[in-house]
């Protein structure tokens, strides 16, 4: 049982375990002194898999755990062996300590102050990170004296913070490109809402956070990258390859895909574009041709539409298949067969219908439309005095293009509304 | 792609890098450096101005690897300091930091005091209304907005290079002074050195410009951008400096004035503003300082809390990130406290006095910037070149010896 955790045993904190002796077994004086444990395996608690050790002489040499008859702070007896030590997934010191970590449990990026192990029938499992002042002041060697004093002064008991290893989430590469355990784990960080991943993202180190969206499928990295800063947004697209980047676009609605490839350099924009289904390529490059902030620009394009012959249930099956995929998802735009924007049906009013009605006799031909180029000022105003949910939006012939959704302009103006 | 195509894409990439190179090194010239160069000028005369060429030289390798790291690793220096050798090093570096920055923003509040002080505004108000307004632009938010109008309000030193123009400076003496290195062997002029050195390239500045290159998410394509941005703030910069020791030199030095007080300083405007000297230099002393008293406390608390790992950022709430409004709010009242407490002729001495600690911590600094900048797993193919290795260690090694001669020279003998 990989998973389960060894029943009782010792615990170990990094910080009191780095440095400490390395002895030959049989041997009374040390041949060096602890550096870096190396880490292995999916489990939740992955076993230690080797050691790094700074010899007196030769520098550092790698062992295999197999190699330690007994650990613990005061000496590590270790045996020969010619085994070569197994590749580790991460190391403790290089990887986790002082290093930023994924908190999956609070959705937060934490800092590691020290690392607690528990060591039981010859396995060493990390069990905890501290993420705490307590841990700092145990590092400075000054743990007991402040906690005293704080206790004595202000009648206050500083405590460890801890985070259970089950939901640490390791980001640093290390000295390997692309990412450590990253890919065991991150079906895990997808559980989170796209904004607390947004969040996260945001805080690591460049390299790390290219690691982690690699590791996400396009749906849940289109999700994430929706929400982070639009600084953010530019760096790691601009950074991903064009591929990728492309696949990633093709998951979000494409108003949004727009507006993000807005913010890039023009040609690196259209590589991305080349590189994306020809279907959703063409609905971005369709709003990017809209001026930035017309209602154009910020439309949505997939609507539910119909033509005035058919009938209410089949209407109504057809919502059903595509209710996923919808932006515009309780109005049904009616069509004629040039694609002119006849009248509008509400989903309530297909509900309320009887099932084999045709739409064009229930729908209202009283028709609010704009034009493409409509500013944003525009469509608010409009909005707020109709009480509107969503406005279509029709070429000059009166062509139906899409709608822009109430969402959608409060998106855009949200930023330029001060205290 | 056509020329002028090329070239419209190149300055509207240039325009989404540009800021943090020029923003830093204009607020490099802040209450602290004004003093430091009156006094330089007004001491010294034309003497010193030599020694702003080697500290343009190396202000530029310092703040370029600074954007460097940023936009490689995407984190600020102190936390590539604690991941990089640990937390003791980058605790002890922290504390030393806090106590400059600490300096640094007292010496912005003096300017403060001394530039209201011309208008006749008593120091027990001045002080603790910027303190305030500084306080609440920041944890109301509306600090971005209020950053840009100091930032305008920069254009002040414009008035520095005309006055000294104006006061028809004996250029032929000036040029020796600017290309033949000359000192006397003291310890004044040690510390008034290390004091140049240190106002020019203070060690807040790196943390500083390295978090607002994150900030701006420039990507590591374009960072050619960037280093134009960084090596055009640190001319900038420079140019202002020579100008402001060039005035003093020229109106100050030969009538024997010693910089001890405001009024004194404002008379190396005279020749472009006559009588109203006073009041044009206080009015940049008061712009400038505050552009300093706002940054100061935010650099701090961000470094600190990022390498201690707790929350930071100005846009989060007072709840989110307790640590960072704490370290905030104890350097701005600090900084005006002091300030408003201490005689108006200490203030100049706190001014400069700072200034040097900056110029003996700026080693440190850039002793770990140099090992992470050459650290490939850190930087990647982005490391150090060997010929700016090379450069950057001497320099680095040259501002320790001096910094250490004149610690040891002020025990042995004081100032």
């Amino acid at each position: 049982m990989p998973d389960a955790r060894p029943p009782g045993g010792t615990c170990y904190y990094l910080s009191h375990l780095l440095g400490t002796k390395v002895f030959e077994d049989g041997e009374a004086s040390a041949w060096g002194r602890l550096r870096d444990i190396g880490f292995a395996g999916s489990a939740a608690y992955p076993p230690a898999v080797s050691l790094e050790v700074a010899a007196r002489k030769n520098g550092a040499r790698v062992l295999p755990w197999s190699a330690v008859v007994e650990f613990s702070t005061r000496g590590i007896r270790t045996r020969r062996t010619d085994e070569p030590a197994p590749p580790a997934d991460f190391w403790v010191r290089r990887d986790v300590l002082d290093d930023q970590v994924v908190d999956l449990s609070g959705a937060k990026v934490r800092r590691v102050n020290d690392v607690q192990f528990l060591y039981a029938e010859g396995r060493l499992v990390p069990a905890h990170v501290e993420i705490g002042v307590y841990g700092l002041l145990r590092r400075l060697g000054v743990a007991r004296p402040v906690v005293a004093l704080l206790r004595w002064l202000f009648d206050y008991t500083l405590k460890e913070r801890f985070v259970t290893w089950r939901h640490v989430q390791v980001v640093s590469p290390g000295g390997s490109p692309g990412g450590v355990r990253l890919s065991a784990m991150a079906n895990r960080l997808a559980d989170l809402h796209p904004a607390e991943l947004a969040d996260i993202l945001e805080e690591l180190g460049t390299k790390e956070r290219q690691a982690l969206l690699r590791t996400l499928d396009p749906e849940t990295a289109a999700g994430a990258l929706e929400e982070v800063t639009p600084d953010v947004q530019r760096t790691l697209l601009t950074q991903e390859e064009p591929g990728k980047a492309a696949d990633i676009l093709e998951e979000m609605p494409a108003q949004e895909a727009a507006d993000l490839l807005r913010e890039l350099p023009d040609p690196e924009a259209q590589r991305i574009i080349s590189r994306m289904e020809t279907e959703a390529a063409e609905d971005v490059r369709e709003i990017l041709a809209h001026e930035d902030e017309s209602a154009g620009s910020v439309m949505s394009t997939s609507c539910i539409e119909a033509a005035p012959d058919d009938i209410v249930a089949d209407v109504l099956e057809a919502i059903r298949r595509c209710a996923e995929e919808v932006g515009v998802f309780n109005i049904i735009y009616v069509l004629d067969e040039g694609r002119r924007l006849v009248g509008v049906a509400s989903l309530r009013e297909l509900f309320a219908a009887s099932p084999d009605a045709r739409i064009g006799r229930l729908m209202t031909t009283h028709l609010l439309k704009v034009g493409p180029d409509a500013r944003l000022r525009e469509l608010a105003r409009l909005f707020a005095k109709y009480g509107l949910r969503a406005v279509p939006v029709v070429d000059e012939r009166g062509g139906f293009l899409g709608a822009v959704r109430l969402k959608d302009v409060l998106n855009e103006l949200a930023p330029l509304i001060k205290e | 792609m056509s020329t002028w195509r090329r070239w419209r894409v190149r300055l509207a990439l240039f325009a989404m890098v540009v800021g943090p190179g020029i923003i830093t090194a204009n607020v490099d010239n802040d209450a602290g450096g004004i003093a430091t160069y009156s006094v330089a000028g007004a001491k010294y005369g034309y003497m010193l101005l030599w020694v702003l060429i080697p500290t343009c030289i190396l202000l530029v390798l310092v703040q370029e690897m600074c954007s460097r790291m940023g936009v490689v690793t995407g984190k600020g220096l102190s936390a590539l300091i604690r991941e990089r050798f640990g937390l003791r090093a980058s605790f002890y570096l922290m504390v030393a930091l806090v106590l400059t920055n600490l300096g640094n923003s007292i010496a912005d509040f003096a300017g403060v005091v001394a530039g209201a002080g011309i208008f006749g505004i008593p120091e027990f108000i001045s002080a603790p209304l910027s303190a305030f307004i500084l306080w609440h632009a920041v944890v109301k938010g509306t600090y971005r907005s209020v950053e840009r109008w100091f930032f305008v309000a920069c254009l002040f030193y414009v008035a520095y290079i005309i006055s000294g123009i104006l006061a028809k400076p004996d250029w032929g003496a000036a040029l020796r002074g600017t290309f033949v290195p000359r000192m006397t062997w003291d310890v004044a002029c040690l510390y008034m050195v290390v004091g140049i050195i240190g106002t020019t390239i203070a060690p807040w500045m790196q943390f500083y410009q390295q978090a607002s290159v994150i900030e701006k998410g420039i990507p590591l394509k374009h960072y050619r951008y960037a280093v134009a941005d960084t090596v055009i703030g640190g001319v900038i910069v420079t140019i202002v400096c020579y100008f402001i020791v060039l005035a003093c030199g020229a109106t100050l030095h030969p009538r024997g004035i010693e910089v001890e007080t405001a009024d004194q300083a404002a008379q190396a405007l005279y020749p472009i503003a006559g009588n109203y000297c006073a009041t044009l230099f206080a009015i940049g002393l008061i712009a400038a300082s505050h552009f300093g008293a706002t940054i100061l406390p935010i650099s701090t608390a961000t470094s600190v809390c990022e390498a201690m790992g707790w929350e930071t950022g100005v846009d989060r709430r007072f709840s989110e990130a307790p640590h960072y409004y704490s370290i905030y709010t104890f350097t701005i009242v600090i900084g005006a406290t002091v300030a408003a407490v201490t005689s108006t002729a200490m203030l100049v001495k706190i001014m400069l006095f700072s200034q040097v600690v900056n110029g003996i911590l700026l080693p440190a600094v850039v002793f770990f910037m140099l090992r992470i900048t050459s650290d490939k797993s850190i930087m990647g193919s982005y490391t150090n070149g060997r010929l700016f290795n090379i450069v950057a260690w001497l320099g680095t090694g040259l501002v320790a010896a001096m910094s250490l001669t004149m610690v040891v020279l002020t025990f042995l003998h004081g100032v």
